[in-house]
């Protein structure tokens, strides 16, 4: 069975799939990481998303399968180097002061996404959030 | 005699210097467009760096061929990048490593103002946009 994930951010919850089948080793260790009580704040550099740093997710060890460089809508993103996850609602790419970057695309929101994607762009102009990523059970 | 302009974000205040000597004629359209009072945001695309659009005085329609094209914008400089397609230019203020990027790479802006003295409290208040969202925004005419 697929292995889902519920996304909490202003008390908004959202379903994302798990790619477990294109990126096994990234979302394993992503699902290990679970659950997240994060700070959730806008990116600096890769245009229309948001991201929160999680510690455990920091090891460059984790393989960059499902490599994506820009990011869907939807898309929820893991850069291994500094053990960040974006969460992208429009126009985005995995880039720092380096210039761009690869990521292991490990998930996408399913259903009606339109309030989710809301709630993360508000944290462009209304500051960062907190953000729960818990395994869905059942 | 050396223009100077002033910055307010948040209750924290720092001095700027008009370069008039990289850019007289977009340094000369800022100063006719003071005081200005909008919002200011944080970058997405930039880094370290918070922008205010100005819609209204001479800085709005000042041409697009920047004066002196650069993308690297340092620590405690502003910069103006002129879009009178869209009826305004964007002031950005960087606070840290910042670059002018637009989704489809580096875009040149041209650089107004340099920080002048302690410039730590307007730091802080820029870096916090980042957390806290958007804030209002004062540029006023300083000291001549």
């Amino acid at each position: 069975m697929a292995k889902l994930i519920e996304i909490t951010i202003d008390g908004e919850t959202t379903v994302a799939r798990l790619h477990e089948e294109a990126a096994p080793n990234a979302v394993a260790r992503f699902w290990e990481a679970l659950p997240i009580d994060e700070t959730l704040r806008h990116v600096r550099w890769s245009g229309m998303a948001s991201y929160v740093l999680v510690d455990s997710l920091r090891d460059e060890a984790i393989p960059l399968e499902n490599r994506v460089s820009f990011y869907q809508p939807g898309a929820i993103c893991l850069r291994p180097e500094h053990g960040e996850i974006a969460f992208s609602y429009g126009q985005a790419q995995a880039r720092d002061v380096r210039g761009n970057h690869w990521a292991a695309h490990i998930a996408t929101v399913e259903g009606d996404t339109a309030g989710y994607l809301k709630a993360i762009a508000r944290t462009k102009r209304g500051g960062a959030r907190a953000i729960t990523i818990k395994r869905r059970e059942g | 005699m050396t223009k100077r302009i002033e910055v307010e974000v948040d209750g924290a205040k720092a001095e700027f210097e008009l370069r008039d000597d990289l850019a007289p004629r977009t340094t000369a359209a800022l100063w006719e467009s003071l005081p200005i009072e909008t919002t200011l945001r944080h970058g997405k695309l930039s880094g370290s760096a918070c922008y205010l659009d100005v819609e209204h005085g001479p800085i709005a329609g000042i041409p697009v061929e920047p004066e002196l094209p650069v993308t690297s914008i340092y620590k405690g400089w502003m910069v103006a990048f002129p879009a009178p397609s869209m009826g305004f230019t964007e002031l950005l203020i960087s606070y840290g490593v910042a670059e002018y990027r637009w989704p489809t790479g580096r875009k040149l802006v041209t650089p107004v103002a340099e920080l002048q003295g302690d410039g730590s409290a307007l730091f802080e208040a820029l870096g916090r946009t980042h957390s806290e969202g958007e804030k209002s925004v004062v540029v006023r005419r300083g000291g001549e």
